[in-house]
């Protein structure tokens, strides 16, 4: 699926990979954490080769964010922070006081210390996220991971959601996610990875990467870059012209491509 | 205290002390028999069994995310009750016919597990579907035995044993039993927050830093081992892997470090009350399973309704 990635990713960034369905976003991820071990090429965690780490030593560096998802059983929300701490028990301990604490102190940098008791399963897909994200604090590792976090959320989660991240990049953390959305990455993104069939398109700071062109020949739709006034916030439209005869075609093509199993 | 042979409660109490500190006797010999070599193990044994069934339903459905299995879902009381058949058809001994479903309650829990090796992409339905599939290769197999039985000896024998019930319990098989059954509980205790992470999903759970691979394949060897050597020794008791989970989920919540102990006491309570009744409702004896199936079928019956109920 992947061919051709090589990026580097620094502490205290937030990094959005864009790219269209099928691009090999979601490989990517499972090769860094480790869900996928037998690539060719290397990942470097700390200088150290992904590949090389126990599943147990991998899950201190990296932790995973999924999308709020249903659970089949009803936990707490402070017995799901606390999973995050799974980690650092020894082999037949279960979660004390410590590893209470820990996932209180998430909570708290979460600003949900007033969900603690609550059941996981009746909170808000929010709020899940939020507790997911905390989960992964109390795991303690400085690189999160999350797959199209927002692609489950209300517009007011998404914004709340992004904003979290945003902080936790600025406390140090580099924060990995893969989204859909091209407004996400202008408004809150450091570094841009775009990947395309995959290969690393363009991969670098997002003013400049993140071209008019490129988002083209990404994604196949035509938009129109614009900067707001008096600011330096960029957004981006599809370019209204273009809604029309030839895109419906791209898609039809992509579509019979898809289905005859390509 | 109850039943064909009434003891009461003051001789009962002296009996079973009698054996640790020193007391007149005031009874029968006979009642001293009765309750060491029939009652007290059929206690234990029920004890042990529905502890160890309804632990080894609550780690299933755990590490399959899916509250609706049971304890037979790879096949093991499957596997178990076409190898009893097969000692019963062959008139084997009492001991032998026991052993004989032990063996194959675990092979055929083994080729499910080496069946589900080769679906790579999701070895939870691999296994499944393996369990089903073996599953039904042995019920067809328990079906050819009955016919070809012998109809005044062994079939009865097979249909009944088939049922599942303690009334056969003696002392040798609580000590057969007993302690497979404890080793098989150990694991589940030990891992009972690891349950938790697995039921988060495979990946997740490796994410999180848990070895999923060998915490399901620990937990399914302990789970089959309580079953297959439950069921070798009292038959096929249904529903009780499947519905005492639940009820102890509905008394103490979902989680594994407190549920899972909730279930194994219930499960024993649960199995000691029923088999009363089988002892006495009639004058012959009901086998259990049948009474497990009147009161379990009709509890689950409910837990979908309330399901499907808070859905909505």
């Amino acid at each position: 699926m992947l061919k051709g990635i090589s990026f580097f990713a620094s502490e205290g960034k937030l990094l959005c990979v864009l790219g269209k369905n099928g691009a090999g976003k979601s490989t990517l991820f499972r090769c860094i954490l480790g869900l996928l071990r037998n690539y060719g090429g290397g990942i470097r965690i700390d200088g150290v080769k992904a590949a090389d780490l126990s599943t147990r030593e991998l899950a201190k560096k990296v932790s995973y964010i999924p999308q709020n998802h249903a659970t089949v059983y009803a936990y707490s929300v402070l017995d799901m922070v606390m999973m995050g701490t799974t980690v650092y028990l020894g082999r037949f301990q279960n979660p004390g006081r410590k590893q209470r604490a820990a996932a209180e102190k998430a909570l708290e940098t979460m600003k949900i210390p007033h969900l603690k008791d609550r059941s996981f399963s009746e909170i808000s897909g929010g709020e899940q996220q939020m507790v997911l994200i905390a989960r992964a604090l109390a795991q303690q590792t400085k690189i999160l991971i999350m797959d199209e976090p927002c692609s489950n959320l209300d517009y007011g989660n998404q914004i709340r959601l992004m904003r979290a991240l945003k902080e936790l990049a600025k406390q140090g953390y580099l924060v990995i996610q893969s989204t859909h959305n091209p407004e996400h990455v202008f408004l809150f993104a450091d570094e841009v990875l775009v990947i395309r069939e995959g290969i690393v398109e363009a991969m670098g700071d997002v003013d400049r990467t993140l071209t008019e062109e490129l988002l083209q020949r990404v994604y196949g739709v035509k938009v129109n870059l614009h900067e707001m006034q008096g600011t330096h916030r960029k957004f981006c439209i599809p370019d209204e012209k273009e809604i029309s005869y030839r895109h419906n075609q791209d898609l039809f093509y992509e579509n019979r491509e898809l289905s005859s199993g390509k | 205290m109850l039943g064909k042979y009434p003891i009461g409660p003051v001789d009962l109490t002296k009996i079973l002390f009698s054996r640790i500190i020193d007391i007149p006797q005031t009874w029968h010999d006979q009642a001293e028999t009765v309750v060491f070599s029939v009652r007290l193990p059929r206690v234990v044994m029920g004890a042990v069994i529905g502890g160890g069934l309804a632990c080894a339903g609550a780690a299933y459905q755990g590490i399959f995310q899916n509250p609706l299995v049971s304890p037979d879902i790879l096949g093991a009381s499957n596997g178990a009750a076409f190898g009893a058949a097969l000692g019963l058809y062959l008139s084997l001994g009492y001991r032998a016919v026991s052993l004989s479903a032990f063996a194959f309650g675990l092979l055929a829990v083994t080729l499910v597990f080496l069946i589900s090796q080769k679906v790579k992409f999701n070895v939870a339905l691999g296994l499944v579907l393996a369990g089903i599939m073996i599953g039904s290769l042995c019920s067809a197999g328990v079906s050819y035995l009955k016919l070809v039985a012998d109809q005044a000896s062994t079939l009865p024998a097979i249909t009944y044993w088939l049922m599942g019930s303690l009334a056969s319990i003696r002392v040798q098989d609580v000590f057969f039993a007993g302690p497979i059954i404890l080793a098989g509980v150990v694991p589940l205790m030990l891992w009972r927050w690891q349950i938790n992470v697995l039921t988060m999903g495979d990946e997740e759970a490796r994410t999180l830093g848990v070895n999923t691979t060998l915490v399901r394949t620990v937990i399914i060897a302990s789970a089959t081992l309580i079953t297959a050597a439950a069921v070798s020794v009292s038959g096929l008791i249904g529903w009780v892997g499947l519905v005492i989970p639940h009820f102890a989920r509905m008394i103490v919540g979902d989680d594994y470090r407190v549920m899972l102990p909730a279930a194994a006491l219930l499960g024993g309570s649960f199995m000691m009350a029923v088999d009363n009744f089988a002892r006495m409702i009639a004058t012959h004896e009901i086998p259990l399973g049948i009474l497990t199936a009147f009161v379990g079928a009709p509890f689950f019956l409910y837990l979908i309704l309330r399901e499907g109920g808070r859905q909505q």
